[in-house]
């Protein structure tokens, strides 16, 4: 009965959306993910489009290769089609404020299945604050732009560097 | 399928892993080491937080338990979990070990003392420099001093770390003395062979003895079948118990799961403190419940542990250089268990937070919180998802409840511990004091999952110095 030894992994895998060679979201997955993160990037100060958030959050999925990624995908899905039942539309034909007032309101309050969903916002975080721009709007320093690792790069320097031709003079 | 004869097998390159290689190298065994991780070695990482938390860590960061309410941290990467550790050598209270002895561990306090001298020595152990002790970590410490708590600077392995605060995401700079490049290098140097991207997928046993390990090498899944004297599961909490689970050794493997459990709290001071401009851990707070120890994070992953939703939470970020962070962390019980999951035939990890750990943890977010406004803060958030913060310490003492459940925070640990409890007694445990497993002759299991209880302080420099007092004896057996 291999139906019966069919992992639930396997199965998820079978039921979602096709993924293309290299990537580790299907283009549905991906917009539902634009779409959380237009409505949880609210007030974040970092200026950074939704599409560019879900393209992070993809390279974080792509680098990590996980088995358990399909978790994620599950997830982008249950997000998407819950709404329908309470709503009568899926979170992604919602407008924005919506969506938001949606988002947060089952985050909190809502069933058990909402409370797990809540963790797309690490998905968010990563996806937004894991973007160069978020150095700049968080005020973080760089490594090598930081005052005590520019003057040991400059101590090495002195040191490296060949003498001048007026040292042989 | 390839076959490989070695006299010892060490499956998994961690903290525990590493010193047996070393003990078997030196002995002149045939010794190779199986990591399921690749090698990466400080060239190949860099700074960039999207890239190298899921290159590192198990299940590219994702690993929950299976409630979903406790994220669980390990490294899958030559070296294990002390590549992206802080490499705070605390030592663990004699009073665990004397638990550990009443639950029919026989280890002792003295020679355990004799071997974390040993490590330390060996690992250059030296009090937190100076020069890399951020501003925010002295805030805290100033507060815990005035509140008469004893903080101390921490004893850490990180050679002449140059303070960029980002041990979480390796160190590019190769200075910490982690197990890639201590006690496996010389394991290596000694003889022994290091295999990465090595699955150990399963133990070949019969009539108590394991005749080989079934491993899948590389992204192409070559098999091989490693035939070895003796074989040493050293895959830590987690990873230990799964490949014996999926051997069919089952006796209390996966029992008595255990995690130092941890929160972070923010406090928002009126200067700047750069707290990511130096060492991420130096200071701490050691309580008989709870340990707070000073940090601080680059942008993602302080985003993953900072408090709020939407708004909130970006008006936190913008004052990243303002925030002073406060790690919780709190042995829990050894209520959790690890088992097989029928429906992804993974590990699945069962762990649900008791009360009175979760009241601890909320009286260690206290006190923590109690030490940053010491230390000047003008607020305190505390570690739930919907922001909730306090403007003094008086608005702090006069809320009866911070949280009720675990559901309400963001917890996570960096140190699982327990899957394969050490006692003498069978009936008690899954392996005994020599770490053999209990009913076999030549199989071992040497990392944190022997643990019968959690430490409740950061366990790397225990389990060097376990394998240190443990690996004659296994390697004795080969």
């Amino acid at each position: 009965m291999p139906f019966i030894t069919l992992p639930l992994e396997e199965l998820v895998y079978r039921t979602l959306p096709r993924v293309d060679p290299g990537r580790a979201l299907s283009n549905w997955e991906w917009k539902v993910l634009t779409a959380i993160a237009e409505a949880l990037h609210e007030g974040s100060p970092v200026a950074i489009s939704k599409e560019q958030i879900a393209d992070n959050v993809e390279t974080f999925l792509i680098c990590g290769n996980s088995r358990r990624a399909f978790r994620v995908r599950a997830l982008l899905a249950t997000l998407e089609l819950l709404p329908v039942v309470s709503t009568g539309s899926r979170l992604s034909q919602m407008g924005v404020s919506e969506r938001r007032a949606f988002l947060y309101h089952k985050f909190e309050h809502g069933h058990r299945v909402y409370r797990l969903c809540a963790k797309v916002r690490y998905l968010v975080f990563m996806g937004v604050y894991g973007d160069e721009a978020a150095k700049g709007a968080t005020q973080f320093v760089d490594v090598p732009n930081r005052p005590r690792f520019q003057r040991k790069r400059a101590a090495l320097s002195v040191v490296r560097t060949p003498p001048s031709v007026s040292a042989y003079a | 399928m390839r076959r490989r004869c070695v006299d010892v097998c060490v499956v998994g390159s961690g903290a525990g892993g590493s010193v047996v290689a070393l003990e078997a190298a030196r002995k002149g065994l045939r010794t190779l080491v199986l990591e399921r991780g690749p090698r990466m070695r400080p060239a190949d990482m860099t700074h960039n937080e999207l890239r190298m938390i899921p290159s590192l860590y198990k299940d590219g960061g994702m690993q929950l338990n299976a409630s979903m309410d406790l994220f669980v941290l390990q490294g899958t990467v030559v070296g294990g979990s002390s590549v992206l550790s802080n490499m705070v050598m605390l030592r663990a209270d004699p009073s665990v070990f004397a638990q550990w002895r009443g639950l029919g561990a026989n280890i002792a306090t003295g020679s355990m003392n004799e071997a974390y001298a040993e490590v330390e020595e060996e690992l250059e152990v030296r009090q937190a420099s100076r020069n890399t002790i951020t501003k925010s970590s002295r805030r805290f410490f100033e507060g815990a001093d005035q509140l008469g708590l004893s903080p101390s600077w921490m004893q850490k392995a990180v050679g002449g770390c140059l303070g960029c605060g980002q041990c979480n995401v390796g160190c590019t700079f190769g200075t910490k003395k982690s197990a890639d490049l201590t006690y496996l290098a010389q394991a290596e140097s000694a003889g022994a062979e290091v295999l990465p991207e090595a699955l150990a997928e399963k133990l070949e046993h019969r009539a108590g003895a394991v005749r080989g390990v079934r491993v899948r090498v590389g992204r192409g899944g070559e098999e091989l079948l490693v035939q070895a004297r003796v074989v040493v599961v050293a895959g830590g909490a987690i990873g230990s118990s799964g490949l014996l689970l999926a051997s069919g050794v089952t006796k209390h493997i996966g029992t008595r799961v255990s995690f130092n459990a941890a929160t972070a709290l923010a406090g928002d001071f009126e200067d700047e403190l750069d707290g990511f401009d130096g060492d991420q851990m130096t200071a701490c707070v050691r309580t008989p419940n709870w340990l707070l120890e000073a940090t601080h994070n680059p942008p993602m992953s302080a985003a993953l542990t900072t408090a709020g939703w939407g708004g909130d939470h970006g008006r936190q970020m913008q004052r990243l250089r303002h925030l002073a962070y406060v790690g919780c962390i709190v042995p829990t019980a050894p209520v959790g268990r690890v088992r097989l999951s029928r429906f992804t035939q993974g590990e699945e990890i069962l762990f649900k937070m008791p009360s009175a750990d979760l009241a601890n943890l909320e009286q260690a977010n206290r006190q923590a919180a109690q030490v940053l406004f010491a230390a000047g803060a003008r607020s305190v958030a505390m570690p739930t998802h919907r922001l909730r913060s306090f403007a003094d310490a008086e608005e702090l003492r006069r809320t009866p409840r911070l949280f009720r459940s675990i559901g309400e925070i963001s917890c996570g640990s960096s140190h699982p511990q327990g899957g394969n409890p050490m006692s003498d007694d069978p009936e008690l445990g899954a392996v005994d004091s020599s770490l053999v497993v209990h009913g076999f002759d030549n199989l071992f299991v040497c990392d944190a999952s022997v643990f019968p209880t959690a430490l409740g302080v950061n366990p790397i420099n225990t389990i060097f110095a376990l394998a240190k007092v443990k690996a004659p004896g296994i390697v004795a057996r080969a």
